[in-house]
This record gives structure tokens, sequence and C-alpha cells, in this order.
């Protein structure tokens, strides 16, 4: 009885006192091999890719409480590596995946995985997310992220344990893959894609801006508001055996774009434009190299207030909250109030005016990235150097920073990108409590550390709702040398003029070193994250970015600082300097089921596959099978189906489930019958007739549908 | 008897959770208010615990909804000859039956409905209370306008057979707060509301007529602040509501708090109310 009233007690204290419970996971702290030099003099360049569609189920990351439930899956979601090792064993591996962000437990958990068979360590591995916004949650280092990501709540750690093993995947292949290569870079403007969303903050900093390339005539001030530069890096390798010629083989791309062409309202797991333009390019790859399959990692730049030009009839709008028609009478207590979506007719038609420019938008920049690619090939060499510079910032506590992670007001109510539903609240319908940007959001009278961050709920943010360790407390920076090429990679968005900041500051390091480097490219997203990074001037604007720099307006400065002596370090060193890598925790919260799981549902034994129903609605081609649950039928265990199309006497395959035209759904539960699935097609280049075919997998045989006229 | 509707309730359990999105749909209402005092259009009608189950049948098609049900208010308390009470002083039970029907829809931004609403009393004291005598019909209308922030809203009461007068309710209705993650969706809502009577009040030409009111006019402003907790255990949809009040009183009827003399002049109360509140969807087609 006593210890019942002590437990209540503590908990009482507890809620009392705002103490929100966290998780502490140790990291492992994977530190690279000594360098050493490989039998064969040159530079080595492998390839590696997995893929990482989770089942539907999950919830899209990204969007805040926009963030949708996956319905299913269109562009499939992948990882893709590159592994390089120059002739004296310096490595690195450089990891692009599809997803919001990268955190530090899928970083240091990868690291441990690979570092027996590479020799690289958490010091060397670098993983950048592409930032798409349709990708899954739930793999945050920190609660917070996994609180509020999307509309699915949660951490999984299965859902940690699903990302990297296939991380991991990737770059061993890529190890697998590695064979003498010769490389070329260079970096051309591409204008007209990407405009400046935060473009009174951007105005702020002095001296005015100037554009690093010469502008295209005609555009309005938003368009010129930001880094328009491409960097890419081609890869071609030496064949295998008695081939000995040098082939393309595949490229790095950086271009500072937000992953957000998509509509907020997307319901599909979704590469998004990154996807069409990884795609594209490795579609170019294959047709020059004839030896497969190419690969094309596209690493996201300074992209903090960039936005790619979405058309305005691509967002549908957030939901609002309005009083609803129920069931009942005049003496029933009134139906609650919801939030309501906009008409789903209006839904439809914003989702695909953002499907067209997801699709166009990608193709002209893949032609851009091919037309860099195709322009490189004079250049190509085989005596690239390698080198690394790492280190693990501690930001809490560090006297340069606020002692504290907090988010502004101006967080809360989401981008121009995509507006929350809170965005634009006042209370009772007058009062404004700063969700919005600038405006309200700006705290009139600076006082903390903070300066005009107007903090989302005041005090009540760090102990009622964010907890402690519930935002990032630690960052991960390093300087990747690639010959003349120096990408100075962060944890973070940076905005346009800080991530400019920094790169000239790498270069004055480096120079000031002794080394003179062509071009200072920004990695963001890169091994972990710890949301935007503003200049101090933009900072003072508290639009959606500054409201985001959780450290305060000091962050771009410190993390000036910190490239600059990385890159010193880097070029001082000759190769790499020593890279400790310092122990980290990971506070994610408690760990639910989300990710469905591989035991949902009956086992394959008892599943009788087979197509339910297939017809043509207009130019679209709409087929129902019945299949596995979701988790025991994972999207990025192989394909699923393939079409196929009669020409003559033989059935050709048209596409299979990785078409940007192509969406899968989970429609419903039979029970131990199995699950509905549903696949829509359109098909308007082509005419039928089609048929499905339900591709083998692990228990279950091939199924083909019958003939659909269309 | 008892073992058939054993049976039939083991029937319809099992369909409580049914999710069924069609054209046309029909709902099963169960609610119940706990609320102390009873207060009606500014009356207080009972100042000890009364509880006010009711059950509805919905069909829901086109976007409306067409309804019917029974509401039920029990006094749980005796009351005492200082008390008010429908039933009138020294009982505990079952004071008033109300039997109603209603349209509802959404016209874009506009939300409506009309019915009619059968009021009957239960009450045998024949110096307080509510009785046979005082049973009557209303037919009303409801509007409200649906906006970002505040929700207008206008509601007519015409008493059609006893009382044979006019109540209005003018309310301004304003979200303060809610879960932009939707689960467990919870609101919090306040609302102003002013009473007004055009022939509720007493005829003095025909005092036999009922009255609810003293005089024509406003009868009380009444201030409002509710909470709404959506849940879904076993999936069934459940709302736990909370609702405090703060009124404002202007009429001779509305002031009493008790049947104290000294309670008769009051020009405010406050009041609140408890309710839970499930609505499933039981068939579609």
């Amino acid at each position: 009885m006593v210890r019942a009233r002590v437990r209540v007690a503590l908990g009482v204290s507890l809620v009392l006192s705002g103490c929100i419970a966290y998780h502490q996971l140790q990291l492992p702290s994977p530190t690279s091999a000594r360098p050493v030099p490989a039998a064969l003099p040159g530079l080595r360049a492998g390839f590696g890719r997995a893929d990482i569609t989770p089942p539907p189920g999950v919830g899209l990351a990204g969007n805040g409480p926009e963030g949708r439930r996956a319905a299913g899956y269109r562009v499939r979601l992948y990882a893709r590596a590159l592994l390089l090792e120059d002739r004296t064993g310096e490595r690195v591996a450089l990891v692009v995946a599809d997803l919001a962000q990268v955190t530090p437990n899928l970083h240091r958990l990868t690291a441990l995985r690979i570092r027996d068979s590479t020799g690289i360590g958490a010091d060397r591995l670098v993983i950048a997310a592409t930032h798409v916004h349709s990708g899954p949650g739930h793999f945050y280092a920190e609660r917070q992220y996994n609180q509020s990501t999307s509309q699915v709540v949660g951490y999984d750690s299965a859902m940690v344990e699903f990302l990297v093993s296939r991380l991991a995947r990737a770059v061993l292949d890529a190890q697998r893959d590695l064979r003498l290569a010769r490389v070329a870079w260079s970096a051309t403007a591409v204008w007209g894609h990407t405009r400046n969303r935060s473009y009174q903050a951007f105005l702020r900093n002095k001296p005015e801006w100037t554009a690093p390339a010469p502008v295209t005539p005609g555009l309005d001030a938003t368009h010129r508001a930001v880094n328009p530069l491409w960097t890419l890096l081609r890869v071609d390798q030496r064949g295998r055996g008695a081939d000995s010629a040098y082939r393309p083989a595949g490229a790095l791309s950086v271009f500072a774009v937000h992953g957000t062409a998509d509509a907020p309202e997307n319901e599909l797991l979704d590469a998004g434009i990154h996807g069409i333009i990884e795609r594209g390019l490795e579609r170019h790859v294959d047709s020059l190299s004839r030896r497969g399959v190419g690969y094309h990692l596209v690493a996201n730049g300074a992209e903090g207030d960039v936005s790619p030009d979405w058309p305005a009839q691509s967002r549908c709008g957030a939901p609002v909250l309005r009083p609803v028609v129920g069931p009942g009478g005049p003496r029933t207590p009134p139906p609650p109030w919801e939030w309501r979506d906009p008409a789903p007719a209006w839904m439809g038609l914003c989702r695909a005016a953002a499907r067209r420019y997801v699709n166009t938008a990608g193709d002209s920049l893949a032609a851009r990235a091919a037309a860099l690619f195709d322009s490189l090939g004079p250049s190509l060499r085989g005596d690239l150097r390698v080198g690394v510079a790492f280190r693990t910032l501690r930001l809490k506590g560090d006297p340069r920073l606020c002692p504290y992670p907090e988010a502004g007001s101006a967080t809360l109510g989401g981008a121009e990108d995509g507006r929350t539903r809170l965005y634009g609240w006042r209370l009772f319908g007058i009062f404004p409590v700063g969700l919005e940007e600038g405006g309200h959001a700006v705290r009139p009278n600076p006082h903390d550390c903070q300066r005009e961050k107007r903090v989302a709920l005041g005090g009540l943010q760090r102990k009622l709702v964010v907890g402690e360790h519930g935002l990032p407390e630690v960052a991960q920076l390093s300087v990747i040398r690639l010959g003349d090429l120096l990408l100075g990679v962060v944890p973070a968005e940076v905005t346009t003029r800080a991530g400019a900041q920094i790169e000239r500051a790498i270069a004055d390091s480096a120079r000031a070193a002794g080394l003179v480097p062509r071009a200072v490219t920004i990695v963001g997203l890169a091994n972990g994250y710890m949301q935007y990074v503003t200049t101090d001037a933009e900072y003072g604007e508290q639009a959606y970015e500054g409201g985001s720099t959780l450290f305060g307006p000091n962050s771009a400065a410190v993390l000036t600082e910190e490239l600059g002596k990385l890159a010193a370090s880097l070029v001082r060193s000759g190769a790499s300097p020593a890279n400790p890598v310092d122990s980290m925790f990971a506070y994610p919260g408690e760990s639910r089921a989300i990710l469905p799981r591989r035991t949902a549902g009956p086992p394959p034994e008892r599943v009788t596959r087979v197509v339910l129903s297939q017809a043509c609605a207009g130019d679209t081609l709409v087929v129902r099978w019945r299949d596995l649950h979701p988790g025991r039928l994972v999207p990025a265990d192989g394909p699923v189906l393939r079409i196929e199309r009669l020409v003559g006497e033989r059935w050709d395959t048209v596409t299979w489930d990785d078409d940007r035209e192509l969406e899968i759904r989970a429609v419903r539960s039979l029970g131990d019958r199995g699950y509905v699935w549903e696949a829509r097609w359109h098909h308007s280049a082509r005419a039928g007739p089609f048929r499905v075919v339900l591709v083998a997998r692990a228990g279950l045989a091939e199924v083909t549908g019958d003939r659909v006229a269309c | 008897m008892p073992r058939l509707r054993l049976f039939v309730a083991a029937a319809l359990l099992p369909a409580l959770g049914l999710p069924s999105p069609a054209c046309a749909q029909v709902y099963l209402g169960l609610d119940a208010t706990l609320t102390s005092p009873y207060v009606w259009r500014g009356l207080t009608r009972a100042n000890g615990w009364v509880v006010q189950p009711e059950g509805f049948v919905s069909l829901k098609a086109g976007g409306g909804f067409l309804s019917g049900g029974v509401w039920a208010s029990y006094e749980l308390g005796n009351a005492g000859p200082n008390d008010l009470s429908d039933l009138g002083t020294g009982g505990a039970g079952l004071a008033e039956l109300n039997y109603w029907g209603q349209a509802a829809w959404s016209l874009g931004l506009v939300q409506a409905a009309l019915g009619g609403i059968r009021y009957t009393f239960r009450g045998t004291a024949p110096t307080a209370g509510r009785t046979r005598a005082d049973n009557t019909t209303e037919l009303f209308v409801n509007l409200r306008a649906t906006s970002k922030y505040i929700v207008p809203g206008v509601a007519l009461w015409l008493d059609v057979d006893r009382v044979r007068g006019t109540y209005i309710e003018g309310s301004v209705t304003v979200p303060v707060l809610a879960n932009p993650l939707a689960a467990p969706f919870f609101v919090l809502v306040t609302r102003a509301a002013v009473g007004y009577t055009l022939g509720q009040d007493v005829n003095t030409q025909d005092p036999s007529q009922g009255a609810y009111f003293a005089r024509a006019g406003v009868t009380h402003v009444d201030f409002s602040a509710s909470t709404d907790l959506t849940l879904r255990p076993l999936r069934v949809p459940t709302v736990l509501r909370l609702e405090g009040h703060v009124q404002f009183s202007t009429d001779d009827a509305t002031r009493p708090t008790s049947a104290r003399p000294s309670d008769a002049r009051r020009s405010g109360k406050l009041w609140a109310a408890l309710a839970l509140r499930l609505s499933p969807s039981i068939g579609s087609w």
C-alpha cells in the first residue's frame, strides 16, 4: 500500500514537474581502419543500391501534422552508395537515401554494420537525405521528431533496423563493386527551377547577394535569390576481367532544392522530384555504358530556404477546424468539431497538378544533369585524392550557442511549401499568437539567447512538450576532399546565405592551409538533423527557417567556424587527420509497432494470390488482387507486379511497380484470406491489350491475370 | 423475455464497430449527460444532479442526416422544499421525456437543421414541478455559418401547442485550441449565447396560456467553454464532453437558482455538465 502511494506520488510529481519519459540508447562509435594502399594503383570506385520502400501503413515524414499515413507507394525509395578509394587507401562512403532526414542513430548503426567489411567507420561514412517529404518516419534519434513529423506518431526500432540493414547493404554492394575508376567533376548553373521561399529574411543579409553564376535573363527576384550551382561528380569504371574499357557508371550530384514538390497531402510513399532526377540520369548512364545499371546519387545542398518552383494549384490547403453536421437531434450533445480537409475533388486535382510538376521538373533537371555528365567525358582522370575530416560537436552546452534547443512559433505554422493547419491561428480568432512567418512570431523585446524568436508555448515547450533530450543536442560535421572539390557536410538545412558563408570559410581555411579548392559545396541533411540554420540577419525575421534554428542566431557562425577548422586540419594532414568518433546517445522515446510486421496476417501458404478485377477507366488501368498483408509483403523485398502488353504474339513487359505513372495501394484486409491491393496505371501513350503479372515471391508462385483491352 | 433482450443486445453489439463507407448509413446513437443544476433556456429546472440519457437512430444520405430519438431527464436526488425540480418535492426519478425528429444538412459554409420536439412531463406534485398539463410541442430551425474562427448561429423554437410563442437563441462559437494530430482528438470551444423570447413569456391577455418567461425580450446571456475528447475504443467513436457555463439572467424566470426566496433574484449562475456520446454506424448500403 505504501509502495503504491509512493508510486502515485512519484507519478504526480513527475507530471507536475513536467518530466517526459525518454529512452536513452548508447550509439556505437566505430572508427575507420588505417588506410592501406590497394594492390591496384589508382583510384577505385564502387556503387551500390538498396530498396528502402517500407510497406504501407507508416507515417510520411516531413509535413508535420499534415503528413499522412502511407496508403501505398509510387516511385520506390532507394539508398544509393558511392565508395571511393584513392591510391593511398584513403576511403570515403557517400550514401544518399530517399528520406526526409538522416539521423545520428541511422548513421552510427550503419557505420557499425559496415566497419569490419569495409574499414569505414562513422568518420568516413556520409549518409545524406534527399529530403523527400514522402518517405517514412519513426526512426528519429530524438523523441520530438518521432512525435511530430507526421500524423502517425511514434518511434519504432523495427524501422531503424529496416533502414540500417538496407543502408549497410548499399555500402557493402558498393564495396563489392570497387573497381579502377576515372572521375571528373564540374558545376553548372541551373536557374529557374528553384526560388527563395523566405525572401524577406534573405534581403536582411548584408552585403547584398551576388549570384555565383550569371543569371538567366527574365527571372524574378525570388528565383535569383538561390544558389543555382549543380555540382556533379562523374564516375566511369573499368570493366571486369577482360573488359578493360572505362565506361560510365554513375554520378554524385549536389543541388539545393527542397524535396517538397509533391503536395503535402500526398498519401503515397514516393521518391518525389529527386527520384525522377535519379532515374533520369541512371537511364542515360545505362544507355551509354550498356553494362546494366547506372547510379545517380542526388544529395541536397544549402536548401534551407530554397523551394522547387511548384505551381500554386499543387497545394491543396490544410484542414480547417469546423463544426460538423452529424447524427443526433436537438437535445443531443453536439458532435465535436473536426479538422476538415478540402473537398475530395479539389484534393484530387491538386495532387495531380503536383505530380505533373514533379514529373516535368524532374525530367528537365535530369536532362540538365545528363548534359553536365556528358560534358565531363574529356576531363576524366584516375588520380583523385580523397580525404576526410570529421568531428562530433556538442551543441547543448556550447557557450557560443543557446543552452538548449527551442523551436519558434513560426515553425508550428509550417513553411510556404506546406502550411500546417495551425498557420495563422489566432486566439478567439482575434489575438495573434505568432503562428505565422515574421509578424507576431518576432519577439518585440529580445532579452535572452533566442533573441527575436518567440518560442512556441514559451517555457512550457521544454517542460511539457519536448522534455529533456527531446530535440537534437549533437551535430556530426565533416569536410570531404574529392580532389580539388571540398564538400562541407552538415546535419542541417542551411539557408542559401548561411551555406555561402560556410562554403567561403571552408575555402578560406583550405587556402590558408595550402590547398586551393576549385569549389566548395554544402551537403546538407547528412549524418544527423538539427533542423535549420539561418544567418544571424535572417534569424531576426523569424520566418519558418529562423523559427526552426533551434540553438539561436549564432548557429551559422558556430558551424562556419567549426567547418573552417575541419577544412584546415584536412589540408594540413595531407590526407585525413585523426578523426575521433565521440560517444553519442539517442533519445527516441519508447518503441512501438508502427512498421507493419512480417507476422501480419496469414502466412503465404494460406493465401491464394489471385487477380480479383481488371478494368480500364479512361486511360487508367485499374487492377485489384489478393495478396499478403502489408508487412509480409514488403515492397523493398523486390518487384510485386509487372504489366505486360501484347505485341503480335508476344507479351512484352511495359512497366513494373517502380513507375511514376503506377500507383500501388493496400486497400483492405480480408482477414485470414489475405489483403486486397490495387494498382492504378496511367497508360496514355500505349494501347493494349494488357495483362498484369504478380511476380513470384518467397512462398508464392507467379500469377498472371486475364488480358484486358484498354 | 430477458433472454430475448439479451439475444438482441448480443446481436447488435458486434455491429457497433463496423466501418461503413457507403452512400447511405444508419447510426445508432447513445448518449448521457450528467448535469447540475439542470438549466434549460436560462431557467433552472432542477438544482440537484440530473442525468439525461438519450437514444436515437440517424440515417445519413446525400450529405444530410435524418434522425429520430427519445431523450429523458432523470432527477437523481429527492428535491426538498427549497429545491427546484420538475418532479416536485419529495421525489426522484424520471421527470421528462422528449420525442424528437430532425433533418440536418450542410450547404457549403452554412449548416441547417429543422425538426419538431414533443415535451412530456412526469411530475405529479400538485404545487410544484411539471405535470402532463405542461406537455407541449415545438418546431425548430437551427442555422449556423462556419468559418475558420467564428461560427455564428441562430436557433428559432416555435411552440405550436401550449405556450404558443417563439424562443430565439443567437450564438457565437469560437474554437480556442485543438489537437493538430487528430488522435486522440480534443478541442476547446468557447461560446456566447443570448436568449430572446417572442411570445413564450406570460400572456397577460390570456393567463391560461403556458409561459416560460416573465416578460418579452432578452432572457439571459450565457458564456460557456466546452472540451470534447474523441476516442475510439473498440473502433466506436466515443466523445467525452465537459462544459461549464456562466449565465447572466435578465428575466425574473431565469433568475432563481433554488426555491429559496433569497435565491429568487440572482443575476448570475454557474453550471456544468459532463456528457458521453457514442454514435457508431450500424449499417450501410
